[in-house]
């Protein structure tokens, strides 16, 4: 367990941490998720002790660390450029810890060679980092970081710096591994997908506030604000309410249109809106349109629905929004 | 640009044509002088008791010099780049500021502070002799060395950042074992090609050295004193150009570390 | 090689789209452009980026109350490394100027206006001066062979480029004694002429211009000149309208830090220079003699003269090397 309380951290006037408490619960994966400057890695790196609060406290498993160095906080820290010993070997790397903490060769050797297993890197023990991928290097960080045995594993846009294929299948295992070592985990990260595929815990944060805390599917469905609702997944502006695009429905009849939006509550109504372009995105079809008011949305809709309707640049549809879709009424006990 | 054949031979004949008269030339013809009485002779040449002290007193300024100029160099570089303070580009310029003061000035402005007329001259009247004694030339060494460990070391500070030493830090690595591990191996090809220009000068000076020093042949002359010293007060050609002619093999060899080390630097 | 390798792969993954977001609405289109921002390059990045307008590095340094310290440079480092450097540089530089006011600015004005100390400074000047036009020339032309031309042997000869670094100053004035000296095997005697300074001076600052000119010269964007020559321009237009304002920064400064080593040099012309007074005594002689006649006052005006000269050539370049980025920078 993670508690923070009340931290405040200033650069100058800009407020980097404002106010901010957290609770992490143990083993889980928690995702501190927010645009630049929100926060995020501020948070995070206090957590870990890189970066010195102006007030507020940090305890880990009950213990009060705030005036802790890293080194005496039982942390492992992830770091987004990897922070490869460029010097040492993969080996000489992982087993950092240990060596700092004079454990025995064979104790150490037998440590790394599991985790070199766990990781996937049996094989690259004695290549120096310049000679791995950047997967291959974040996943000997990782292995580094998990060696010294940390009550709290904290990572810091790990995936950022890696290409997008790589990245997913990272995430993916990095799920996996959660799910073997059971080390709480904090997870910093700009992207909505990335959090949400896979984190159990999400906080939300901007301009140095946490927005919301919840599980991924809360806060997809429920968001407490407006900002929670458009960061973490694409919005459109439906008759003034925020709609997801594939929550809207397309319909060439108006009385039809009218007839199945009077079944969902609080709807914003039905929109007439030009089709300005169709384009078709695979699975998923995007419809560009503009209402009458002048106001531009795009709604997502299936393929065969896209069939059916034969859309037709330049033509009036009807919009409504369907199913549960605008911000919901800011539920208390979900917001801090 | 495309330049014709013609014009780009004429541009190469001109180019190695004033390298060949400017470098090439000179040094061919002290090899030669140096070596045509025979190998026997040059060797008896920088063997000669006074010579020998000579290179004993070059080799023992560099000792003393070159583990202050690194520990100093290192904990200078290590300010400038991570430091955060004010004063902080005063400091930079002071660190540059050796290359910019002759060494004749160098040697000046050390009589004056350590002299027995100036600002310490009451160390010298206690029997602290700095100047004119081997403190002062190590002083003036020091001095004009002082630049390239800090040049050397800079950069790479930079560029390595600090990742590295925070996630040391993270591991549990408290800082000076951060500094022993992975500070100082990441700052070794660097660190190497300052000590490499530190030596090559230290052996080399001349200007600053030659104000400091009493120049007594086999007590106070460092190899490029006695250089100077057969040529001009001995008349003593050949020894001066066998004296330079070791100096100059030095200088070759450092030359080749330079080349080498900066591939090894680019490496990283 | 690394490096260019993160470069890269950064490079990707910031090219890489974030998060699909389809839609074209106001609030699609405000997230959108903060992730485009949101760069992903350094987790310190995420400290003031672009706070209100105001870019993160104009405000001001982070207060670190409590900061647990991780990094090597203490509060003690610095006061020792100031303190030596204090002790090594500035106190003996401290020492020199008060020295020279010894007798007052008018005794440092009599002394350094005396005519054999003026006749030392307009040699010293004279020399370097030319010195310097030389390596503007000769130095970026010997650049030019060795970034342009291909040609057996070029390795070497690009090493041996900084020989006269690593060789003592003392020993290039014996071996272009031996050259140029009493008995030259060429018949050409220059010891005791300023052309002797010359030749000394060029040797001992050959590296300066080659040196900073080589690495601009090898970055310099060729499909610019293949540009120009496209239009139409000559050989001599491209190089002249194309390559020289590229290289002017590097030549200029190659050339202001040869003038300033020149102006204080001293073990490469003692030998062949012959200190004659008015002729071929440059200001490092003078002084270095008015220390032997045990007249200090006169040793130190003039080696603050000389100092004067140097930071301000010195100035000079950092005014103009500014000016030009500056320039550039707002051209881009």
């Amino acid at each position: 367990m993670i508690t923070v309380t009340s931290a405040r951290k200033n650069y100058g006037s800009f407020a980097a941490l404002d106010d901010v408490s957290l609770d992490i619960p143990s083993g889980s994966l928690t995702a501190l998720l927010g645009p630049s400057g929100s926060g995020k890695s501020t948070l995070l790196r206090s957590i870990a002790g890189l970066e010195g609060l102006d007030s507020g406290t940090v305890t880990i498993q009950g213990r009060d660390v705030t005036n802790e160095p890293p080194q005496r906080r039982g942390i492992g820290f992830v770091f987004q450029h990897y922070a490869a010993f460029k010097h040492m070997t993969v080996r000489d790397n992982v087993a950092f810890g240990l060596t700092i903490r004079k454990r025995p060769k064979a104790e150490t050797d037998k440590k790394v060679d599991e985790l070199l297993e766990i990781v996937g890197l049996e094989g690259f023990r004695h290549r120096y980092p310049a000679q791995l991928s950047g997967g291959q290097r974040q996943r000997m960080a990782l292995a580094r970081a998990l060696a010294v045995d940390p009550q709290v594993l904290l990572l810091d846009e790990p995936f950022g710096a890696l290409d997008a294929k790589v990245r997913t299948d990272l995430r993916q295992w990095l799920r996996r591994l959660h799910d073997e070592v059971h080390v709480t985990t904090v997870l910093v990260t700009h992207d909505q997908e990335e959090a949400l595929d896979v984190a159990d815990r999400i906080a939300v944060l901007n301009k140095g506030q946490i927005e919301q805390v919840g599980d991924p599917v809360t806060l997809y469905e429920r968001p407490a604000n407006d900002f929670v609702m458009g960061f973490l997944g694409s919005v459109a502006r439906l008759g003034g309410q925020l709609v997801r695009p594939h929550d809207i429905a397309l319909e060439r009849d108006r009385t039809t249109a009218l007839a199945n939006d009077a079944k969902v509550p609080d709807s914003p109504g039905v929109i007439d809106a030009v089709v300005e372009r169709v384009v078709p995105l695979g699975f998923e079809v995007r419809v560009d349109l503009r209402a009458d008011s002048g106001e531009r949305f795009a709604a997502q809709i299936t393929r065969r629905d896209a069939a059916e309707l034969q859309l037709r640049e330049g033509e009036t549809i009807h919009a409504r929004a369907i199913g549960r879709s605008s911000v919901v009424d800011v539920d208390p006990a979900l917001a801090i | 640009m495309r330049v014709s054949r013609a014009t780009r031979l004429s541009l190469r004949l001109v180019a190695l044509g004033y390298l060949f008269v400017l470098l090439a030339v000179p040094i061919g013809v002290i090899l030669w002088r140096s070596f045509s009485p025979g190998l026997s002779e040059f060797i008896a040449s920088v063997s000669t008791p006074a010579a020998r002290s000579a290179i004993n007193l070059s080799l023992l300024i560099v000792v003393i010099v070159v583990p202050l100029n690194v520990v100093f160099g290192i904990a200078t570089a290590l300010a400038l780049v991570r430091g955060r303070f004010r004063g902080r580009g005063l400091l930079q310029a002071v660190v540059d500021l050796p290359f910019a003061v002759s060494p004749i000035v160098v040697g000046v402005a050390l009589i004056m502070l350590w002299g027995a007329g100036g600002w310490f001259g009451a160390l010298d009247q206690a029997g602290l002799k700095v100047i004119f004694g081997l403190p002062g030339m190590v002083i003036a060494t020091i001095f004009v060395t002082l630049p390239f460990v800090v040049r050397e070391v800079e950069p790479v500070l930079h560029e390595i950042g600090q990742e590295q030493e925070q996630a040391a830090s993270t591991l549990g690595a408290n800082r000076w074992q951060t500094f022993w591990r992975i500070t100082l191996p990441a700052i070794r090809w660097g660190l190497t090609y300052g000590v490499v220009l530190t030596v090559a000068r230290a052996l080399g000076e001349f200007g600053a050295v030659i104000m400091v020093s009493s120049g007594f042949p086999g007590v106070s002359q460092t190899l490029t004193l006695l250089v100077h010293s057969r040529y001009i007060d001995d008349h003593n050609t050949y020894g001066a150009y066998a004296a330079a002619t070791l100096l100059m093999g030095i200088a070759l060899v450092v030359l080749l570390l330079m080349t080498l080390l900066d591939r090894k630097r680019s490496d990283r | 090689m690394t490096a260019e390798t993160d470069q890269q792969r950064r490079g990707a993954a910031d090219a890489a789209p974030l998060s699909p977001r389809p839609g074209s609405d106001g609030a699609g289109a405000t997230d959108a452009a903060e992730l485009t921002r949101r760069d992903g390059t350094r987790p310190e990045d995420d400290r003031p980026v672009g706070h209100d307008g105001h870019p993160g590095h104009g405000s001001p340094e982070p207060r670190r109350r409590r900061l647990p310290r991780i990094g090597v440079a203490q509060p003690l480092g610095i006061g020792v490394v100031t303190l030596w450097l204090s002790v090594i540089v500035l106190l003996p530089l401290a020492a020199l100027t008060a020295a020279s006011f010894g007798e007052g600015l008018s005794g440092l004005w009599d002394a350094v206006t005396a005519p054999s100390a003026i006749a030392a400074l307009w040699v010293t000047v004279l020399v370097s001066a030319i010195v310097a036009v030389v390596n503007a020339v000769l130095g970026t032309l010997v650049a030019w062979v060795l970034v342009r031309d291909e040609f057996p042997g070029k390795r070497v000869v690009n090493a041996l480029i900084d020989l006269p670094f690593a060789l003592p100053t003392i020993v290039a004035s014996i071996v272009l004694l031996s050259l140029y000296g009493p008995n030259s095997p060429i018949g050409l005697q220059l010891n005791a002429t300023r052309w002797g300074l010359v030749v000394a001076l060029l040797f001992v600052t050959l590296p300066f211009v080659v040196r900073s000119v080589q690495p601009v010269l090898i970055e310099a964007d060729r499909e610019v000149e293949e540009a120009a020559a496209s239009l139409g321009a000559s050989n001599w237009t491209t190089f002249r309208r194309i390559v020289l304002p590229t290289l002017a920064p590097a030549i200029l400064g190659g050339t202001g830090l040869a003038f300033a080593r020149a102006i204080g040099e001293y073990g490469s012309v003692v030998l062949i220079g012959g200190d004659i007074p008015r002729e071929t005594q440059v200001a490092s002689q003078y002084i270095q003699q008015q220390i032997e006649i045990d007249r200090p006052l006169n040793a130190a005006a003039v080696s603050v003269a000389l100092l004067a000269i140097a930071f301000l050539t010195l100035l000079l370049l950092r005014v103009l090397s500014s000016r030009t980025q500056r320039r550039e920078e707002r051209d881009v």
